[in-house]
C-alpha cells in the first residue's frame, strides 16, 4: 500500500509544478536550438549516427517545442493561479502569447543569421481582417442560429451563400438588368441592381432554406433524430444543392458587378494609415521598428459587404433580444417542449429560423460575389473556417459569432504580413498561401486552452461578476443606467419591431399556405394508402393464411431491400428493360418492404439485425453489385478487366477508411470528418520515403504504422474531452491544413520538379515483378490480347489489405475492448464510472484508426501514383466514406463493405457515362441524353426566365449547349442516397448486429 | 485489513457559483453496513454522489474510500478503489443488449486493449465465465426473458434492475445506489430491497442508498439512515431515531407518515390509429355506382374492354406495349408510367367492382370503394394530364373512361346536402 500512496503522493501534489518546470526545460530548449543549434533536437543526428538528415525538419521542430512548451506554460499558469492576479494573466494571454511567438521568429532568424522584414499596415490589414471577418460571418450568424434553435451544424449554410451570389449574378445576366450592368463607365453608381438582387438573394435564398427545413429537416425532427444525424443529413443536402449549383452554373469563376463604376479606379475611399515595419533577426543597425506613412484605398464594394453583413447580423442580434419573434426563438431553443407547452407554434419558429439564417447568408452572398469570383467550390472554403468562428464563439450564441469572426478574420490578415515576411529567408516564396489555414490552427489553439469557447467563458465571467455583485449587496448593473439609454434602447429596437412586422406579414400567408396544403397531401397519401391495402386485402385473402409466425416475428427495416431494389431497377434500366423493372420493383418494394400491415411483407425475426439475416443480405447485396458492375458496358475485353481491377482497388481503399471512419465515430462514437487527414499520414509517408529518399515501398509502408500510431494517441489528448461537433471540427480542419500545406510546403513535394506541387514518381508495389513477368502473364490467363494493366495488382492487394484489416479488426472488435468502445459510445460517463479509462480507450481507437486509415491512404497514393492538393479535397474522400458509412450501417464492419461497394460501384457508372457522352454508339449512351435533356428542360423551362436568359445560360454552357456534368450528377446521387437512408433506413443497410449469446447456466463460478 | 471504514466524507463541499448545493457535511459508512441516504428533492443527495465518484470536482473537503484518498482521481480510478454507483436516471448502454450491458463492467478483463484483444479470441473462457456469471445475476434479479434486449427497449422498472445488475457485476465493496426502486412496482421494489439486504449479509458488501422517500426506506431494514437537508447532514442515526426525530420530520414539510405513492411502471402508450366513421349504406348510391361503373368498363378504348385485349394479347395496346419494353426513350418514359397506371385502373375496375357488389349484398359502407374509385380514377387521371402536358409527340386523349369511373365515385361518395357520417372522430 505504501509504493501506491507515495505515487499517488507525487501524481497529486506536484502536477502543477512538474508541468511548469517541464514546460520552461522545453522552452528553453526549443529556444536553444534555434538560436545556438544546440540542445536536444540538434543533437538527434549524432545520436542516432548521423542517418537522419533532416534539414528543414530541425528548425520546424525547434519551433513546435519552443511554442508547445509556452503555451502549456501560459495555460498551465493560467489555470493554476486564481484571484487577481490570476485574472489578469488570463486577460494577458494573447499578448504573452503573441510575444511567444516574436521571440520564436527573433531566434530562427538570428540562428539563421536571416533577416525578416514584417511590415504591418495598419489600414489594410485591418480592413482585409474586416472583409474576412464579414465574409465568415455572412455564414457563422446564420450557422449559429440554426444550432440555437434548431440544434445541428447546417453543412448546407455555405450553398445557401453561393446561391444567394448565383441569383445575383443570374439578376445581372438578366435581359431586364443587362443594359445597365453594360452601360459605359459614367462614375455614377447605379444602385438599381444591387438592391433588387439584395432582397431577391435574401428572399429567394431564405425560402430555399425553409424549404429545406420543410422537406428535409422536419421529418428528422418529428422522428427525434439526434444532432449528429441532422448533421449528416445536412451533408447531404449540401452535396445536393451543391451539384445542383455546379450542373446549372459550371465551375468557372464569375464577379457580380452590379454596374461598371463599382470596378473604377476612383470608385473608393482614401484613408491615411501607417505601416509599421518590425525587423527580425540580424539587424545591422536598422532599428526592430519602424514607421511611414501611406494612403489606402478601400474599395466601395468591401465596404459595402462589411457594412452590409455586420449591419444584418446586428439587426437579426436585435431581432432576437428585442421582439416577440426573438423571446419565442429563445424559448424554443431552450426548451421546445415547454415552449410547445406555452402555446408557441415550434414548427412556425423553425420555419422563421431557417428561412432567416438562410436568408441572412443569400444577402452575404450577393456582397461576396462583388468582392470575390465566384464558383460552387468557394462555399465549402469559407463553410470550414465559419464553423471555426461559431465553436470558437461559442455555438449558438450570435454574439460570440460576430467577436470571433472579427478575432478570426483579423488572426487571418495579420498572419498574412507575418508569413511574407518569413517566406524569404525560410526559402518558402509560397507559405503565404498558409494564411488560409491559420483560422484552424487559431481554433485548435482556444479549444485546448477554453474548451467551449469564447462565448461561453464570457456567459460564465458575466455570471459570476452578477452573483458576486447580487452577493455583496450592491444594485444590479442595468439600474444603474441612466434613464436615457433605456429609453434610446427602445428607440433603435422601434425599426426592428416593423422588420419583425414585415417578416410576418411575409410568412405568416406562406406558412397558412403552408398548414393548408399538408393536410391535402397527409389525405391524399392516406387515400393512397388505403387504397392499396384494400385492394391487398382484397386480392389476397387466401395468402393470409400462409401468414405463419406472425406474433413473434418483428417486420424487417426498409432500408435494404429498398436499395436493393433500387439496385435492381437500375440494373434493369441498364439493360434497357426498365418498364420490367418498374413494373416488378413497383409492386414487390410496396407489398414485400413498403406497406406496414402487407401480409407479403417480409418477416424474419429481428430481421437484419441477427447474424444471419446479416450474412444473407450482405451476399445478396454484393451479388447484386458485383452483377450490376459486370454488366456495365465497355470497349473492350482489356478495358472491362482494367475497370474492374480499378473497382476492386477502390473498393478496397474505401472499404479500409470507412473501418477506420467505422471504428471512430460507429465504434466509438467520435464524429471524424477528417478520415482522409488520417489517409493523408499514409500516403504522404509512403510516397516521400520512395521518391524522396528512395526508400522501397514496403519500408514506406512499416514505417507508416508507428507514425499514424502516434499521431493517433497525440490526437487524442487535445480532443478527447471535446463535444461531438467540435471534434468533427477539429478532424475537418486538420485535413484542410494538410490539403493547403501540401500546395505550399516544399517538405511536401517529391519526385516532381521543385516548381512543382505534389509528390509523385514513387515506387509502386510489385511494380519490378509486375513489368518483367506479371502483366504478361496475367495478360494471357485473363486472354486479353496484350499486356494486363497495373491496376490488377493493385486491385488484388488492396482486395487482400482489405480482407486482413477485416479479419483483425472483427477479432479486435468482438474482444472487450470492442464492447467497451461502444459502451463509450453510448455513455462516457458510465463508462468510465465502472471502471474503464475513457481515456485511454478513446486514443487506443483514434490510433488503430489512424493506422487502418493510413494503410488505406498509402494503398490510394499507389493506384493514383501521385498526391496532390486535390487528393485532400473532402468532397472526393470524407464525404463519400461517410456516405459508405451512412448507407452501410454504423459499427457494422459487413456494412462498411457494402457501402463502399455501393460507393465505388456509383464512380464506376458514373466513368462509364461520361466515356458515353462522347460516343452515340455507347450502351448508355440514352441515360447521358435522357439526363441531358431532363437538364435542358429544367434550365430552359422550369426556372423563370429572369434566372434562365440566353446570356445566363451562354455564360455557364459552351455554346449554349446544355449538358450535364456527370461528376455533379454523381455527386447528387450521393447526396440523395445519403439523405434518403438516413430517412428510410437510419441504421443503415446492415445494421448493427446486437450481441444475443445463449444462456450459460453449468459452470458458473460461485460468488457467494 | 487497513480500515473499518468503507466511506469517510470530512469537510465536503461543492458549489455551483454562488449555489451551496453540498455544505461541508461529514458522515462515515462502516464496512458491510446497509446505509440510507435521505433528504428531500434538491437537498445535495445526488450531488453527494458525483462528487464522490469523481463526476463532479468538489470545491473542498475529502472523501477517503477505503482509507485511501479521491483526490485527483479519475471516477475510473475511484471505481478501482472498490467503489461503484449507479445515477438517478438510469444510463444504459442503450443500443447493446442487456447481457452486453452485464458483461462490460468487470474490471482489468483479457482483452480490453487493442494488443490482447487480437488474443482474446484464443481465450474463450474468460467470456464464458462472464456471461455465467451476467446469468446468474440476471436470475436472482428475475429478468432473464429480457437478456436479448436491446438496453434502449426495456420499460424503465427493467432499467433499474438492469443498472443494479450491471453494478454487481463489478463486484464492488462499496456500492453507491441512487434510487435504484424509483419507477419499480411495490412487491418488486420489496424484492431488491431484500436481495440488498441479502447480499449485505451473505457477501459483506457496503451499500450507501439514496432514496427520497423516507417512509418507504424506513421500513426496509437498513442499518442506518443519514438525512440531508438544503446541503447539510441533518441527523444521522437507526430508522426509530430518525422517525422520532422532530427535526427530519419538519423537513420533509410535514411528512405526515403517509406513503409518497411510487410511480406505475411506465405503460408504453399505444398509438390510437384514427378511424373514421363510415357512412351506413344507401341502396341508391349503390345501385348508381355499380351501373355508373359498369358503364365506364364498357366505354371503348379504355376500361375493362381494352384491358381484356391486352390480357388476351390481341391488341395495338400490346404491340405498343411491348415495344416500349425493348426500346426506351425519354419520350417513351411518359407514355410507358400512363400504361403502368392504365393497367392498374383497368385491373381495379373489376376488384372495385366485386367489392362494390359484395357490400352491397351485405349491406355495408360503401365509402370505402368510392374512395378508391375517385382515387384510382383521379391519379389515371392526373397521369393523362401530365402525359398531355410534356409528351407532345404521341396522341393521348384524356382517359374518358376514368371520367366516367370518377362521376361514378363522386355519386356514391357526395352528399347533397352533406351529412355528418364523414366526419373524423
Amino acid at each position: 500500500m505504501d509504493h501506491k500512496e507515495i505515487l499517488q503522493g507525487i501524481q497529486n501534489s506536484s502536477s502543477f509544478q512538474r508541468r511548469i518546470v517541464i514546460s520552461l526545460l522545453l522552452l528553453f530548449d526549443g529556444w536553444l536550438g534555434l538560436r545556438h543549434d544546440f540542445g536536444l533536437i540538434s543533437f538527434l543526428p549524432q545520436m542516432t549516427g548521423e542517418y537522419l538528415q533532416l534539414n528543414d525538419l530541425y528548425w520546424m521542430a525547434q519551433c513546435t517545442e519552443l511554442l508547445g512548451a509556452g503555451m502549456v506554460l501560459i495555460h498551465t499558469v493560467s489555470k493554476g493561479i486564481d484571484g487577481k492576479f490570476g485574472t489578469f494573466f488570463r486577460l494577458s494571454s494573447p499578448l504573452l502569447i503573441i510575444g511567444l511567438f516574436a521571440l520564436c521568429i527573433e531566434s530562427l532568424m538570428l540562428g539563421m543569421g536571416e533577416q525578416a522584414i514584417i511590415s504591418i499596415n495598419i489600414a489594410n490589414h485591418g480592413f482585409t481582417g474586416l472583409v474576412w471577418g464579414a465574409t465568415y460571418l455572412a455564414i457563422a450568424a446564420g450557422l449559429t442560429l440554426t444550432y440555437k434553435v434548431q440544434r445541428y451544424g447546417n453543412f448546407a449554410q455555405s450553398e445557401y451563400l453561393v446561391f444567394g451570389a448565383y441569383i445575383a449574378l443570374s439578376m445581372m445576366w438578366s435581359d431586364h438588368f443587362w443594359p445597365q450592368v453594360d452601360a459605359p463607365k459614367d462614375e455614377v453608381l447605379n444602385w438599381n441592381l444591387l438592391l433588387w438582387a439584395s432582397l431577391a438573394g435574401f428572399l429567394l435564398t431564405g425560402l430555399l432554406g425553409a424549404l429545406m427545413d420543410l422537406v428535409v429537416m422536419r421529418r428528422f425532427r418529428s422522428k427525434g433524430a439526434s444532432p449528429q444525424v441532422m448533421m449528416i443529413a445536412s451533408l447531404g443536402v449540401a452535396m445536393m444543392l451543391r451539384a445542383a449549383l455546379y450542373l446549372r452554373y459550371g465551375s468557372s469563376t464569375e464577379l457580380f458587378v452590379p454596374d461598371k463604376d463599382w470596378r473604377l479606379s476612383t470608385s473608393k475611399w482614401e484613408i491615411d494609415t501607417v505601416v509599421h515595419k518590425f525587423t527580425f533577426g540580424v539587424r545591422d543597425s536598422i532599428p526592430f521598428h519602424e514607421e511611414a506613412e501611406k494612403v489606402f484605398g478601400l474599395a466601395w464594394y468591401k465596404a459595402a459587404l462589411i457594412i452590409g453583413v455586420f449591419a444584418s447580423v446586428l439587426a437579426l442580434l436585435m431581432l432576437m433580444n428585442g421582439t416577440r419573434l426573438g423571446r419565442k426563438m429563445r424559448a424554443v431553443a431552450d426548451n421546445p417542449d415547454l415552449a410547445a407547452a406555452s402555446g408557441i407554434n415550434i414548427e412556425r419558429v423553425h420555419f422563421t429560423s431557417s428561412f432567416l439564417s438562410a436568408g441572412l447568408s443569400g444577402f452575404g452572398g450577393v456582397l461576396f460575389a462583388m468582392t470575390t469570383r465566384m464558383n460552387p467550390e468557394v462555399g465549402l472554403t469559407i463553410l470550414l473556417p465559419a464553423f471555426a468562428v461559431i465553436v470558437l464563439g461559442t455555438i449558438g450564441s450570435v454574439r460570440g459569432a460576430i467577436f470571433a469572426a472579427l478575432i478570426v478574420g483579423f488572426v487571418r490578415s495579420l498572419s498574412q504580413p507575418v508569413l511574407v515576411g518569413l517566406g524569404r529567408p525560410l526559402d518558402r516564396p509560397t507559405i503565404s498561401g498558409m494564411d488560409e489555414i491559420m483560422p484552424y490552427f487559431f481554433l485548435i489553439a482556444v479549444l485546448m486552452l477554453l474548451p467551449k469557447g469564447i462565448g461561453d467563458a464570457a456567459e460564465k465571467w458575466r455570471i459570476e461578476r452578477l452573483r458576486a455583485r447580487v452577493d455583496s449587496g450592491k444594485p444590479p448593473l442595468s439600474d444603474k443606467l441612466p434613464f436615457d439609454i433605456h429609453r434610446f434602447k427602445e428607440i433603435l429596437k422601434r425599426p426592428i419591431r416593423v422588420i419583425e412586422g414585415v417578416v410576418d406579414l411575409v410568412l405568416i400567408p406562406i406558412q397558412q399556405a403552408m398548414t393548408r396544403i399538408n393536410p391535402v397531401i397527409t389525405n391524399l397519401q392516406f387515400k393512397v394508402k388505403s387504397t392499396y391495402s384494400t385492394l391487398g386485402e382484397k386480392i389476397t385473402p387466401a395468402y393470409e393464411k400462409l401468414n405463419f409466425s406472425k406474433e413473434d416475428s418483428l417486420p424487417t427495416p426498409q432500408g435494404t431491400l429498398f436499395l436493393c431494389f433500387l439496385l435492381l431497377g437500375s440494373g434493369m434500366i441498364l439493360t434497357k428493360s426498365w418498364l420490367w423493372g418498374l413494373l416488378l420493383a413497383g409492386p414487390i418494394i410496396w407489398f414485400g418492404v413498403v406497406k406496414v400491415d402487407s401480409p407479403w411483407r417480409l418477416k424474419i425475426p429481428r430481421g437484419r439485425e441477427q447474424a444471419a439475416g446479416s450474412w444473407i443480405t450482405f451476399v445478396l447485396l454484393i451479388a447484386i453489385m458485383l452483377s450490376l458492375a459486370w454488366s456495365i458496358p465497355s470497349v473492350s475485353n482489356h478495358s472491362k478487366w482494367m475497370g474492374m481491377a480499378r473497382l476492386v482497388a477502390l473498393l478496397g481503399i474505401f472499404t479500409i477508411l470507412s473501418f477506420s471512419l467505422n471504428l471512430h465515430t460507429g465504434y466509438s462514437g467520435m464524429t471524424n470528418f477528417g478520415v482522409i487527414f488520417f489517409a493523408s499520414i499514409g500516403a504522404i509517408t509512403v510516397g516521400l520515403m520512395s521518391a524522396g529518399y528512395g526508400w522501397y515501398w514496403w519500408q514506406g509502408l512499416l514505417l507508416v504504422v508507428p507514425i499514424a500510431l502516434v499521431i493517433g494517441w497525440l490526437l487524442a489528448y487535445p480532443t478527447a474531452n471535446l463535444r461531438m461537433d467540435y471534434f468533427a471540427i477539429v478532424t475537418i480542419s486538420l485535413g484542410e491544413i494538410v490539403r493547403i500545406a501540401l500546395a505550399s510546403e516544399p517538405l511536401l513535394r517529391a519526385g516532381t520538379n521543385t516548381s512543382a506541387i505534389g509528390i509523385s514518381r514513387y515506387e509502386l508495389p510489385f511494380e519490378p515483378w509486375w513489368d518483367s513477368t506479371g502483366s504478361e502473364w496475367f495478360g494471357e490467363a485473363l486472354n486479353l490480347g496484350k499486356e494486363a494493366p497495373y491496376q490488377i495488382v493493385i486491385g488484388l492487394f488492396s482486395l487482400f489489405c482489405l480482407l486482413l484489416v477485416w479479419g483483425v479488426l472483427s477479432l479486435m472488435l468482438r474482444a472487450p475492448w470492442g464492447r467497451i468502445l461502444r459502451a463509450i459510445r453510448e455513455d462516457e460517463e458510465v463508462t468510465q464510472h465502472h471502471g474503464h479509462n475513457v481515456f485511454r480507450m478513446k486514443a487506443g481507437s483514434l490510433a488503430i484508426g489512424a493506422v487502418i486509415a493510413a494503410l488505406g491512404g498509402a494503398l490510394w497514393a499507389w493506384l493514383n501514383a501521385g498526391i496532390f492538393p486535390d487528393f485532400m479535397s473532402p468532397v472526393n474522400s470524407t464525404f463519400l466514406i461517410w456516405a459508405a458509412f451512412i448507407v452501410g450501417g454504423k459499427a457494422s464492419n459487413k456494412g462498411m463493405v457494402a457501402g463502399a461497394f455501393l460507393v465505388v460501384l456509383m464512380n464506376m457508372l458514373f466513368t462509364a457515362f461520361s466515356t458515353a457522352q462522347n460516343d452515340t454508339e455507347h450502351g448508355l449512351y440514352f441515360v447521358v441524353e435522357w439526363l441531358n435533356s431532363s437538364l435542358d428542360w429544367v434550365i430552359r423551362d422550369f426556372i423563370p426566365d429572369m434566372f434562365a436568359s440566353d446570356r445566363a445560360i451562354g455564360e455557364s454552357f459552351v455554346k449554349s449547349e446544355i449538358k450535364a456534368t456527370l461528376s455533379y450528377v454523381k455527386l447528387l446521387m450521393i447526396g440523395f442516397i445519403i439523405v434518403i437512408t438516413l430517412h428510410l433506413a437510419p441504421k443503415g443497410m446492415l445494421p448493427e448486429v446486437p450481441y444475443r449469446p445463449e444462456p450459460i447456466s453449468e459452470g458458473s463460478d460461485d460468488d457467494e | 485489513m487497513m480500515s473499518e471504514l468503507a466511506l469517510k466524507v470530512t469537510g465536503l463541499a461543492k458549489h455551483f457559483g454562488g449555489i451551496k448545493a453540498v455544505d461541508d457535511i461529514d458522515f462515515e459508512v462502516k464496512k458491510g453496513e446497509f446505509v440510507g441516504l435521505i433528504g428531500p428533492n434538491g437537498c445535495g443527495k445526488s450531488t453527494t454522489f458525483n462528487t464522490i465518484s469523481g463526476l463532479l470536482e468538489k470545491t473542498s473537503g475529502e472523501a477517503e474510500v477505503f482509507g485511501n484518498s479521491t483526490d485527483g482521481l479519475a471516477p475510473h480510478e475511484i471505481h478501482s478503489l472498490g467503489l461503484t454507483r449507479t445515477f438517478q436516471h438510469t444510463r444504459l448502454w442503450k443500443e447493446m443488449t442487456v447481457i452486453e450491458n452485464l458483461i462490460i463492467p468487470p474490471r482489468n478483463q483479457l482483452g480490453d486493449n487493442p494488443l490482447t484483444a487480437i488474443l482474446h479470441t484464443l481465450r474463450p473462457e474468460h467470456e464464458k465465465a462472464r456471461l455465467a456469471k451476467a446469468w446468474k445475476i440476471l436470475e436472482t434479479l428475475e429478468i432473464t426473458h429480457i437478456a436479448h434486449l436491446l438496453a434502449g427497449e426495456l420499460s424503465g422498472g427493467q432499467s433499474k434492475l438492469v443498472d443494479i445488475g450491471r453494478a454487481l457485476m463489478g463486484e464492488p465493496d462499496l456500492l453507491l445506489l441512487d434510487e435504484p426502486v424509483a419507477g419499480v412496482a411495490g412487491p418488486l421494489a420489496d424484492s431488491i430491497f431484500e436481495h440488498l439486504r441479502k447480499l449485505v449479509n451473505e457477501t459483506g458488501i457496503t451499500i450507501l442508498i439514496i432514496e427520497h422517500n423516507m417512509n418507504f426506506i424506513l421500513r426496509k431494514g437498513v442499518d442506518r439512515v443519514i438525512v440531508m437537508n438544503e446541503g447539510k447532514v441533518l441527523m444521522s442515526g437507526t430508522p426509530d431515531e430518525v422517525r422520532a426525530s422532530e427535526e427530519v420530520v419538519k423537513a420533509y414539510l410535514g411528512g405526515d407518515g403517509e406513503d409518497h405513492t411510487l410511480p406505475e411502471d411506465d405503460i408504453e402508450s399505444t398509438p390510437t390509429l384514427r378511424m373514421r366513421n363510415k357512412r351506413p349504406f344507401s341502396m341508391n348510391r349503390g345501385i348508381a355506382g355499380i351501373a355508373l361503373l359498369l358503364l365506364s368498363m364498357f366505354i371503348p378504348n379504355l376500361g375493362w374492354i381494352s384491358t381484356h385485349g391486352l390480357l388476351t394479347g390481341s391488341s395495338d395496346f400490346l404491340d405498343t406495349f411491348g415495344a416500349h419494353i425493348f426500346d426506351a426513350s425519354m419520350g417513351d418514359l411518359w407514355a410507358g408510367l400512363h400504361m403502368v397506371f392504365l393497367l392498374l385502373f383497368a385491373l381495379s375496375q373489376p376488384i372495385i367492382l366485386y367489392s362494390l357488389l359484395r357490400n352491397s349484398w351485405r349491406k355495408t359502407s360503401l365509402d370505402d370503394d368510392a374512395e378508391n374509385l375517385l382515387l384510382m380514377s383521379g391519379l389515371l387521371i392526373i397521369s393523362g394530364i401530365l402525359l398531355w402536358l410534356f409528351n407532345d409527340t404521341t396522341s393521348n386523349e384524356l382517359p374518358f373512361g376514368a371520367m366516367m369511373t370518377m362521376a361514378a365515385g363522386a355519386v356514391m361518395y357526395l352528399d347533397y346536402p352533406p351529412s355528418k357520417g364523414g366526419e373524423e372522430e
